[in-house]
């Protein structure tokens, strides 16, 4: 295998986990390669529409390329489409984004989010992966699958040398969020208040409401959380009605062979 | 189906990367980053609307030869930015590729309407609502209230079946008659509601098909609400390019400001508002919607 090749893909991994964009030197440094390098490597990436120049600057962020790839692989989701008018009704009704994670081995993906109504509202990017050892949302998930999934989630990241919660604490956490029905997470600009998710059954998804709507002490009582409910299960009844609709295209394979950088 | 080997013949590998055919090269250009370029083109064809794409395809396309579109396969497939397909034999798009962070071009039908919501609203004077199918409901996600006397809206995200009230039949129009059909069927007795939605007691499945014939036959539909003091309505409709519904947006306000002669006369100037944000939303279909029993 080339190792040009490699390069160019970590590469365009840089730039497309930078949160502006970079340029050639800073690339390098990141990667530990010389300028000429990276110059070679962007010029390939650029050539192929994989980076585009910022501006007309010597600055690159990402092509048009990825967004059509990204996009493609977007649309296998059909559970994305089918969602989305829930996601706007819950984001309507709570004020906050409302998104939808879906499982991809021992992790999770946000791969739709209907923007909340409030003047303030933070989410991260589509396509954003996260363990799912980490967050509400891929708690809802972890939670929502058979027993001893969070076993075979930690022996995983054991072999993988991912951060993993002490094994006592996160089973004593499903516990809690399979008696409530939904995973709370702290939000970082709102201390003591916390967003939400609610799993899907059989741990395929979780649908999040991801703005500081509850108060963290006494997450049970905000008296909207039925009607939150209400929606979910809506969606619910169409995984149980319709299950070959949320079939993901990632699902044929061992979710031990997933493991992202 | 033929089942390609995981990995090619050593001396074979080497004897093609060491006499790479010019022909296969050219359209690559001469360039010293050539194996790079080959990945990156690879991936590229996973641009189309296959779902997987063999080894044979890729070469065809790409003028390469199949043992050099095997190794970048095999690149790609070590780093999950293609996997095969759940035959074996083929390729589909990876997972790796979501983790690169991309622009935000979410389609938001909320976002997308709401300029045109507030042009309508500074039109008119009265109040606007924006609203959508989720399941077998209408739900207003938007809208902008008159001052003084006005029509006010309903609570934050409330469903309203799509039988209840002429907003939602606006909506159930652009379902296609089956579908309709279903939903009546399904939601029988139509009469379940009337105490919440009196607007629309007493209807039969006829009232409903008779405004969903209006609805499909002017392209926009007027009622009147006794129950809120004479208001008075108008709606329009959001489509993409089969008709089927994105949205629906609706003006209403007391008769005696906003009756059928306020109406015809903003009539041509409401159409122009809306007529870009119809046109642009045609571009993108619609999300499905998918009616289950009650």
């Amino acid at each position: 295998m080339s190792s040009s090749t490699r390069r160019a893909l970590r590469i365009l991994e840089t730039v497309g986990a930078a949160e502006r964009p970079l340029g050639t030197t800073e690339v390098g440094r990141a990667l530990g390669i010389s300028a000429g390098t990276v110059f070679r490597g962007l010029d390939a990436l650029e050539r192929a529409g994989y980076v585009g120049r910022f501006q007309s600057s010597a600055k690159f962020v990402l092509g048009k390329t990825v967004g059509t790839l990204r996009q493609n692989l977007f649309a296998r989701f059909a559970i994305r489409d089918i969602c989305m008018p829930y996601l706007r009704q819950l984001a309507f009704a709570s004020g906050e984004t409302a998104s939808l994670t879906v499982r991809l081995g021992w992790y999770g993906v946000r791969i739709a989010a209907a923007p909340g109504t409030n003047e303030v509202t933070s989410s991260p990017p589509l396509g954003a992966v996260r363990l799912l050892g980490e967050g509400c949302a891929s708690h809802a998930i972890l939670a929502a699958l058979a027993p001893g999934a969070a076993a075979d989630y930690a022996a995983w990241g054991r072999r993988h040398k991912k951060p993993m919660p002490d094994p006592r604490t996160l089973e004593r956490a499903l516990v809690e969020i399979r008696r409530r029905g939904f995973a709370t997470e702290e939000t970082a600009f709102a201390r003591g208040r916390a967003a939400l998710a609610f799993g899907l059954r059989g741990g395929s998804a979780a649908i999040a409401i991801e703005g500081p709507v509850l108060d963290l002490a006494r997450p049970d009582t905000h008296e909207d959380l039925p009607h939150w409910r209400e929606i979910v299960q809506s969606v619910e009844r169409l995984v149980q009605a319709r299950p070959a609709l949320f079939a993901g295209p990632f699902d044929h394979l061992d979710p031990d062979d997933i493991v992202l950088p | 189906m033929k089942r390609i080997s995981p990995r090619p013949a050593l001396g074979r590998r080497r004897f093609l990367s060491a006499a790479p055919a010019p022909a296969e090269a050219a359209p690559l250009g001469r360039y010293r980053n050539q194996a790079a370029q080959r990945v990156l083109a690879v991936l590229s064809c996973f641009c189309g609307a296959e779902r997987s794409l063999g080894v044979t395809e890729l070469a065809q396309r790409l003028g390469m030869n199949k043992n050099m579109v095997h190794r970048a396969l095999t690149t790609l497939a070590a780093d999950g930015y293609v996997v095969r397909d759940p035959g074996g034999a083929r390729y589909q798009l990876g997972y790796r590729v979501l983790v690169l962070r991309g622009d935000a071009d979410e389609f938001d039908i909320r976002a997308l309407c709401r300029p045109a919501l507030e042009e309508l609203h500074g039109l008119t004077g009265e109040s606007v609502f924006l609203s959508i199918i989720v399941g077998r409901t209408r739900v207003n996600v938007d809208w902008i209230e008159a001052r003084g006397r006005r029509v006010s809206a309903s609570q934050r995200g409330r469903s309203v079946p799509l039988h209840c009230t002429t907003m939602s039949r606006a909506l159930l129009a652009y379902l296609d008659d089956r579908e309709i059909a279903d939903y009546l069927a399904s939601a029988a007795p139509l009469t379940r509601y009337d105490a919440i939605f009196p607007e629309t007691a007493n209807a039969t499945a006829q009232d409903v098909w008779r405004d969903i014939a209006a609805m499909r036959r002017d392209g926009f539909i007027t009622w009147r609400n006794p129950q809120q003091y004479g208001a008075n309505y108008i709606a329009f409709p959001v489509l993409d390019a089969s008709d089927r519904p994105h949205a629906l947006i609706t003006v209403g306000g007391p008769l005696e400001r906003f009756g059928p002669q306020r109406i015809a006369e903003l009539m041509p100037r409401m159409r122009a508002v809306l007529e870009p944000l119809q046109q642009h939303c045609r571009h993108v279909a619609a999300a499905p919607v998918i009616i289950e029993g009650s």
